[in-house]
């Protein structure tokens, strides 16, 4: 979804990039097969998740990634894209409230990343463009 | 858009690892995240939904990317992030935005919260991400833009 130009900051070269929003709105799906399949719900053979429809939520975040881990150039010829990578640590702070529920996140933890990766690169059109944006 | 729900097979791959994924964690889902996991996918881009909620003409929309994952068997113009373990040459594309140069961003987090509806700690998971940069859009032309995968 479209942000405000100034909601990301990228300080490449360290390593570091910065996400905020405040009073998003967004609509809540409540789960993400309601989310995929636009409030139809799902069944398999092993679990049911009924549908529901969405509800209007406002949120707010912090992300932030940080802390060099390592630093690749990847030229992915099959997805079409190339550019330089680095894989960070990364925290959040996220809230969301809607009628009858609000919520907020703990503090951020570094503990908490499962995984963050920030880069500049290039598809599409632009995989033999040798200027950067 | 189907008038029913989806279906998938037991036997399946996808199925079974669906299956277990969501007794581990998404059992009941309003008792451990009412609202974070709705809002995670809001932006996936699915094929007959791309220009939903862009909140410009569709003219100066970006294109998705060809590829994407399949999580509940359904296509989205999404690649997870890298688990931290996994080395950046096996990196996929980290785009939703095809034709763009721009930087690229993405995470996931897990951790608990809390909510003045609920006593106890709720779980929570987010992916997010975000392009910055500059997109042909579907008009043809070059444009500026933000955006994020919340």
């Amino acid at each position: 979804m479209p942000l405000h130009p100034d909601s990301v900051r990228v300080e490449f070269n360290s390593a570091r990039a910065f996400m905020h929003a405040e009073s998003l709105s967004v609509p809540d799906a409540h789960d993400l097969a309601n989310s995929l399949t636009h409030g139809q719900g799902i069944v398999t053979p092993t679990f049911t998740i009924p549908p529901i429809a969405p509800v209007p939520a406002a949120v707010s975040f912090d992300v932030e990634w940080s802390g060099g881990i390592s630093r690749e150039t990847v030229v992915n010829e099959a997805q079409n894209f190339r550019g330089e990578f680095i894989k960070t640590g990364s925290t959040m702070k996220w809230s969301s409230i809607q009628d009858g529920f609000s919520f907020e996140s703990e503090d951020p933890d570094p503990a908490r990343n499962l995984g963050a990766t920030i880069g500049r690169e290039r598809n599409g059109v632009f995989f033999d463009d040798p200027n950067d944006a | 858009m189907p008038d029913r729900p989806l279906s998938l097979s037991r036997h399946s791959f996808l199925g079974r690892k669906i299956s277990r994924h969501f007794r581990e964690f998404h059992k009941d889902r309003r008792r451990f995240l009412t609202s974070a996991a709705g809002a995670a996918g809001l932006a996936f881009w699915l094929p007959d939904g791309a220009n939903a909620g862009q909140g410009k003409g569709k003219g100066a929309a970006p294109k998705p990317i060809a590829g994407g994952a399949m999580p509940l068997g359904i296509f989205i113009h999404h690649f997870p992030v890298l688990p931290t373990a996994t080395p950046l040459s096996a990196l996929n594309e980290p785009s939703q935005i095809t034709d763009f140069k721009g930087y690229v961003g993405l995470n996931r987090i897990r951790g608990g919260g809390t909510s003045p509806q609920f006593a106890q700690t709720l779980a929570f998971q987010a992916d997010m991400g975000f392009m910055k940069g500059q997109f042909i859009a579907e008009d043809g032309n070059l444009h500026q833009g933000v955006f994020g995968f919340i």
